[in-house]
């Protein structure tokens, strides 16, 4: 069975899987591929006139199945892979909910910190909250070549106090 | 009568000869009263060895008591088949059409069904009828098209068997629809279950399946709707929270988008493990 690979003008990949009961009696595969491609074209015309690789859905079927950073594939030389510098971003994106959550977790103690808490521990409430948000912009995941790298990568998380 | 033997000179009359001409009248009986002007009373008595029963009268008014019937004033009116069949289906009674033009799509033969009504007419009632909808030679397919009555108009097609198997009902409900009933508008016109990287498990009347992100999918169906007023019901499938919701922007006749996303708030697309859908609307 075959899969189409389309990319839009910014990069990213449309796969496209055939439906098995959609072949007609007695298709051959490159026809039924064809014929799915051209009414799949046909019924979303605003992909019309993106580049098309088809493959062999065993060849791509490791990486279809990494869903983890899927927004960053992208079609080279007719290869499905990750685009790594979409990769990272994506992985900054999940570094940031990461932070955006703790730091959610940390607003009732500061509050608390604030209404109970002595001088110091407001102080150390407060850089651990600042630590948090200095998080992001100290990583650098420039260095990290491959997905399942990038998906290991974790940050130095600051301890609450 | 024309003359079965003639003797000539100083030939004998055997019995064997008065034996074949009486079993030549005997079995052609009716011959002797061919052309029949009047009525014919078998008088409970079975007429057998019959080849064929031909009508010469063409009247196409079925109601007006000239087209050529077989009647029965009561009961039932049998046609049976006597073999040796043990698992095999009789046909004890067949209707064959021929005709004298060039076959074409459409042409077909049914059987008309006739009762009286209020007016103590009969009228039709219903039809059966086998259509062609393709007459190629060796590559014939047919249909069966039941045809029924409504309102006292001439038959109408209310639904087909096609030779692929499917069913057609010919019709829209009207309101309120009736109860347990096939319609045109209560009949799925696709359903699929397939995963998040366009890999299609099962489905009806899909195309194609394009993973356009994480939690974005456009299904591209086989046979377009007639409009973009369908319905798409589905749930996405997933071990944590999920909702699936259809893109506004991405519904044509042929497609759509659905969207599924996580619990999160603000909520992110993100893919369930499988989605299930289905659609209802007008083709």
């Amino acid at each position: 069975m075959h899969v189409h690979l389309l990319t839009r003008p910014d990069g990213s990949v449309i796969v496209v899987g055939l439906a098995p009961k959609a072949r007609r009696d007695g298709e051959a595969d490159a026809t039924f591929a064809a014929r799915v491609l051209a009414r799949t074209l046909e019924a979303n015309p605003a992909w019309k006139d993106f580049p098309v690789v088809t493959v062999e859905r065993a060849t791509v079927e490791p990486l279809l199945a990494n869903r983890r950073f899927r927004n960053a594939w992208t079609v080279t030389a007719g290869v499905l892979t990750h685009d790594m510098v979409k990769a990272r971003a994506l992985r900054l994106t999940e570094i940031r909910a990461e932070r955006d959550r703790r730091l959610a977790t940390s607003d009732a103690p500061m509050l608390r910190t604030q209404e109970t808490g002595t001088g110091p521990q407001i102080a150390a409430m407060t850089a651990y909250r600042q630590q948090l948000r200095d998080v992001p912009q100290a990583i650098d995941l420039s260095g990290i070549a491959t997905p399942d790298a990038l998906a290991a990568f974790e940050p130095t998380w600051p301890v609450s106090p | 009568m024309a003359a079965v033997k003639t003797f000539l000179a100083a030939e004998v009359l055997f019995a064997s000869d008065l034996n074949q001409l009486n079993t030549n009248i005997l079995n052609n009986a009716l011959s002797l009263i061919s052309p029949l002007t009047g009525n014919l009373a078998a008088g409970d008595n079975d007429i057998t060895g019959l080849d064929e029963l031909q009508f010469t009268n063409a009247a196409a008014d079925p109601t007006a008591g000239t087209t050529p019937r077989l009647r029965n004033n009561a009961g039932t009116f049998k046609v049976r088949v006597q073999d040796a069949r043990t698992a095999t289906t009789a046909r004890p009674f067949g209707v064959i059409a021929d005709t004298s033009g060039a076959p074409a799509a459409s042409l077909g033969v049914g059987v008309l069904f006739e009762a009286e009504s209020a007016d103590e007419v009969p009228s039709s009632f219903g039809a059966l009828d086998f259509v062609a909808s393709d007459i190629g030679a060796g590559t014939e397919d047919t249909d069966l098209v039941i045809m029924a009555r409504t309102a006292g108009a001439a038959l109408a097609e209310v639904g087909r068997a096609t030779s692929l198997g499917g069913y057609t009902p010919a019709a829209n409900s009207t309101s309120p629809p009736a109860a347990h009933t096939l319609y045109r508008d209560n009949v799925p016109k696709f359903w699929l279950r397939c995963g998040v990287a366009a890999d299609v498990t099962d489905s009806f009347n899909i195309t194609s399946v394009a993973d356009t992100g994480a939690g974005l999918v456009t299904v591209t169906i086989d046979r377009d709707f007639a409009n973009t007023t369908y319905v798409v019901v589905g749930v996405p499938v997933a071990a944590t929270m999920r909702s699936l919701q259809v893109d506004a922007s991405g519904i044509a006749a042929g497609s759509f988008q659905a969207d599924c996303f996580n619990g999160d708030n603000p909520p992110i697309t993100q893919d369930p493990t499988t989605y299930m859908l289905a659609g209802y609307g007008d083709q």
